[in-house]
């Protein structure tokens, strides 16, 4: 049903640029978490020198000593705002409350669950 | 809360997930499957509970008639093998086979809740073996039922994958749905194994 | 905290027009932000506590005399049954489930949680399943069967001789909880895939928060228990609806077989509803003693040995209905089991605080509140393990008096614990700290005068769910006391209130950091930027944010690298 969310996290990872190999995350980085990385230099260098290298794969992200990355769009990394979720849901209720109150709203709430959870898929993301 | 235009933040490459490791919503799938895999459970022992409190009479349908169920199920294990067809085509990127693969499957599947409705009516119609006639009937219908409605879920799943594949929505990369679809089904199948051990094969052998 | 590399890019002029999820209302109804969502959680459960609470005062109203006659019978089963399922279902899940919301994918370092539309629609069910269940009172049909909605109770007909429950009560509490079960399910999803899946570099499982720990183990045992919940209802509906028997004696069905699905369910709730708790106690304590927590493994595994000792324990609700004594032997055991890790986390919180600098701040008021409050309710449900003990008490007051120690002194404490600590992340103020005190000694006094003589009611024989007692029985005073200290806890929720609404709009800047604290929720802007950090944390021990700070002492520096 998360079909589309799927689609984006693919695309993101696909994306993978190497910008500043240098080995130095920023330039004169002001107190970041990282601050005190200079510290772990000799730890984290032999790794930085693979992790350069295409085969990210190799699971060094979890210990790697340095924040490297890309900047992108602030927009790009947060989650789309969605009206479906809403839809879905007061779908939902309306089904279990046509259990209750009769056919007819239990047929109206079909339709409606329906509807919703096909616009869910078909939302781009 | 919104944020200014054309701020940026850092993304780190291991954000999304390394390549090659199972993606944020197989392990959902994973999970959901696990919560709906104790559904089940839960239905079994109740299924157990209550055969076992009426021990005096055997649980065994009315007709007797193990055919059907072992056609049934032939089925269904033949279309785990379908999907699982389904699912290598489109991980080599073969729209073709998926799409063969999931028209099998559905039809498969199709056939399946046929069998079962055709078992269920002529219980409730020639034996008069229903949910409300005993506590047997109350067991047996509700379990065969959850399991069929669990089919038709599926198989709807399926045929939304069957649209989406011939609109050319899916390729090597990403066919994330197709696998979920494919996870649930295999659930669903192993799932029978249960119910039908359960239902017709337990009461041979006392 | 910007660094050089990163700023605000000039921002291009758009004059295109709003689109809907940029109004105010389409914000809120379109948001799929883990903070936003968060809020919108606790905000929706504190709404719920004051319905659930102005329930909570009908009944001690009804009670608070003998021969009270406040309410009509019927109401007041339906007053008790809504009390019980709104500060359970609709307060507690939800208000937790915010604040894992708004801070787990803070602590770890994430940008949102792994599903940001399930996390939408897991609230939106919540809300609708809310207004679902309390939408019965306008029916005059609210459910009135108890919490648990035991069959035969809850039966349509019971067997053939008469109706238990002709009308649609059962079917409003049965119909809803299945919504709240599809919205706590989801949820656990999330916060499950999130925790395992989204955590910053560095952040191995044993460096994560104890909040985070918690939130997940609570995670599990929903996705676990959930299911036998579900199974319950539906077979009640069919009873109800489809004319099975599953829970009809007569028919050959079973009214244990309720019983044992709704407590299998059932009892690891009542963990889920106090395992948060415990985490946020666990992060308020180190941060106001100054000191990092002791014994972060024993606490951490301590909450997963609870969660999996929880399914094995639900039939201490059941050692009157006639176990085999096995039976009964076994779950005794398991219960007893219980109490152990739990120990184990009270005394880890007591060496915590041990030689700490300790200041007392609204936050740690209520965390040691929590500890002492949880402590009692502990050892009373010890006591209801031990079988012929229990044989005495049980379905008397002194259940009562456990349930609301470990929910009420243990659950809610910490809640309120959590928003006086985490207020200032959420809004940028700070709250009055004089008032919180107030708020606190309010409601701690009060709460111990409610529930303390419920103890001894219980004892003295008093049933819980009665309607009213003669004068006779010697409950007199025992129960008026109870009734004044209900409203002295109403007194502590308005001035709570107040201290919301006052914080709000004249509450000092808060800064981003109030508290000198140690995780990484802390290094964010308050409130948070949308996508939280401008660069995502490298973590290095359990305690990054104090590492940032003094990196000199910082802990990886530390002998022990964990
Ligand atoms: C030290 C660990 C605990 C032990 C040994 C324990 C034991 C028990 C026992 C034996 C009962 C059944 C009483 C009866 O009905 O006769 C009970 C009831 C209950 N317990 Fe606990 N308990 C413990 C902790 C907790 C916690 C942490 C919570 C929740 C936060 C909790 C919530 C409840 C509730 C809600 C009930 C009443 C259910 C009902 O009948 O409505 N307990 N407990
Ligand atoms: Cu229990």
């Amino acid at each position: 049903m998360v079909s589309q969310e799927q689609k984006d996290h693919v695309e993101q990872q696909v994306v993978d640029e190497q910008e500043e190999d240098a080995g130095v995350s920023s330039p004169d980085t002001t107190p970041t978490p990282d601050s005190a990385l200079s510290d772990d230099k000799q730890e984290s260098q032999p790794e930085a020198a693979t992790t350069g290298g295409q085969q990210q794969a190799v699971r060094t992200g979890k210990r790697r000593g340095r924040a490297r990355g890309r900047l992108v769009n602030a927009e790009e990394v947060m989650p789309k705002p969605s009206l479906w979720p809403l839809a879905v849901a007061f779908s939902i209720a309306f089904v279990l409350f046509g259990v209750i109150a009769g056919l007819v709203v239990l047929v109206i709430g079909v339709i409606l669950l329906v509807a919703s959870i096909v616009g869910w898929i078909l939302e781009r993301r | 809360m919104s944020v200014a235009h054309g701020e940026q933040v850092r993304v780190l490459e291991e954000e999304h997930g390394q390549v090659g490791e199972r993606s944020l919503n197989w392990w959902g799938m994973v999970f959901f499957i696990a919560s709906e895999a104790l559904i089940f459970a839960n239905l079994i022992a109740a299924y157990l509970y209550l055969e076992i409190r009426n021990n005096n009479d055997i649980w065994q349908l009315p007709h007797s008639n193990l055919f059907l169920p072992l056609l049934n199920t032939a089925i269904l294990l033949g279309s785990s093998v379908s999907v699982h067809f389904a699912g290598t085509g489109i991980r080599k990127g073969n729209v073709r086979q998926l799409i063969i693969g999931l028209s099998v499957t559905i039809f498969l599947g199709a056939c399946f809740l046929v069998g079962l409705a055709y078992e269920w009516t002529s219980l409730i119609a020639d034996e008069h073996f229903s949910i409300s006639s005993s506590i047997f009937g109350s067991a047996f219908f509700t379990l065969t039922g959850f399991h069929g409605l669990h089919v038709t879920i599926g198989a709807i799943f399926l045929a939304v994958c069957l649209v989406r594949a011939t609109k050319g929505h899916f390729s090597k990369q990403q066919h994330f749905a197709v696998q979920a679809a494919e996870m649930y089904w295999h659930f669903v199948d192993v799932v029978w194994l249960f119910v039908v051990t359960l239902v017709y094969f337990v009461p041979l052998f006392r | 905290m910007a660094t050089s590399t990163i700023g605000e890019r000039a921002t291009t002029i758009d004059v295109r027009r709003k689109r809907f999820s940029e109004t105010y209302i389409g914000e809120w109804i379109t948001t799929t932000d883990h903070k936003q969502l968060g809020l919108m959680y606790l905000i929706t459960g504190f709404f719920f506590f004051v319905v659930g609470g102005m329930e909570a005062l009908l009944i001690r109203t009804q009670l608070a005399l003998p021969n009270g006659k406040v309410l009509d019978p019927d109401t007041y089963n339906q007053i008790f049954t809504m009390h019980g399922t709104t500060m359970i279902f609709l307060f507690v899940i939800p208000v937790l489930s915010g604040f894992g919301n708004y801070i787990v994918p803070l602590m770890i370092g994430a940008r949102d949680m792994a599903y940001p539309r399930m996390n939408a629609f897991g609230f939106w069910l919540l809300l609708f399943g809310g207004i679902f269940m309390q939408s019965s009172f306008l029916f005059g049909q609210a459910p009135n069967g108890g919490w648990f909605m035991y069959a035969p109770l809850s039966e349509l007909a019971a067997g053939h001789a008469f109706q238990a429950t002709p009308h649609m009560n059962a079917d409003f509490w049965l119909l809803g909880t299945t919504l709240l079960g599809i919205s706590s399910i989801t949820g656990s999803l999330n916060f499950v895939v999130t925790v395992f899946k989204l955590r910053a570099p560095g952040m191995s499982i044993n460096r994560m928060p104890l909040f985070t720990w918690m939130i997940l183990v609570m995670s599990f045992l929903l996705l676990f228990a959930l299911p036998s919940l579900t199974v319950a209802s539906v077979l009640l509906l069919l009873d109800r609806h489809m004319g099975a028997h599953f829970y009809q004696y007569g028919s050959g069905g079973d009214p244990l077989l309720w019983q044992h699905l709704f407590w299998s369910f059932g009892h690891p709730e009542v963990y889920i509803l106090i395992l948060p708790a415990f985490g946020i106690v666990s992060e308020i304590l180190p941060v106001f003693s100054r000191k990092p927590i002791f014994g972060y493994t024993f606490i951490a595994w301590s909450g997963v040995a609870i969660g999996f000792l929880s399914f094995t324990v639900w039939a201490h609700h059941m050692f009157a209905v006639g176990l085999p004594s096995i039976a009964q032997a076994f779950f005794a055991t398991s219960t007893t089991l219980i109490a152990i890790p739990t120990a184990v986390k009270i005394f880890n919180w007591l060496a915590t605080i041990w030689g700490g600098k300790i200041r007392f701040n609204a936050p740690m008021l209520f965390a040691l509140g929590f500890i002492a409050m949880f402590l009692i309710g502990g050892l009373n449900g010890a006591a209801l393990a031990v079988v012929p003990f229990d044989y005495q008490i049980t379905d008397s007051y002194f259940v009562v008096a456990h349930i609301h120690y470990v929910l009420f002194g243990g659950t809610a404490l910490a809640v309120f614990a959590g928003i006086y600590y985490w207020f200032p992340k959420f809004t940028g103020k700070l709250m009055d700290d004089r008032l919180a005190k107030w708020h606190f000694w309010v409601t701690f006094i009060g709460l111990n005068l409610t529930f303390f003589p419920m103890h001894l009611m219980g004892i003295l024989g008093m049933p819980r769910r009665v309607y009213t007692y003669p004068a006779n029985l010697g409950w007199n005073d025992l129960n008026a006391m109870a009734s004044v200290g209900a409203f002295i806890i109403g007194v502590g929720v308005i001035l709570f209130m107040i201290n919301i609404i006052k914080s709000l709009k004249a509450g000092q800047a808060a800064g981003d950091d109030p508290w000198d604290a140690y995780t990484l929720e802390w290094d964010t802007t308050s409130p948070p930027k949308k996508y939280n950090f401008l660069e995502i944390p490298v973590v290095r021990s359990r305690r990054p944010f104090y590492d940032k700070k003094y990196p000199d002492i910082a802990d990886w520096k530390n002998v022990i690298k964990h």
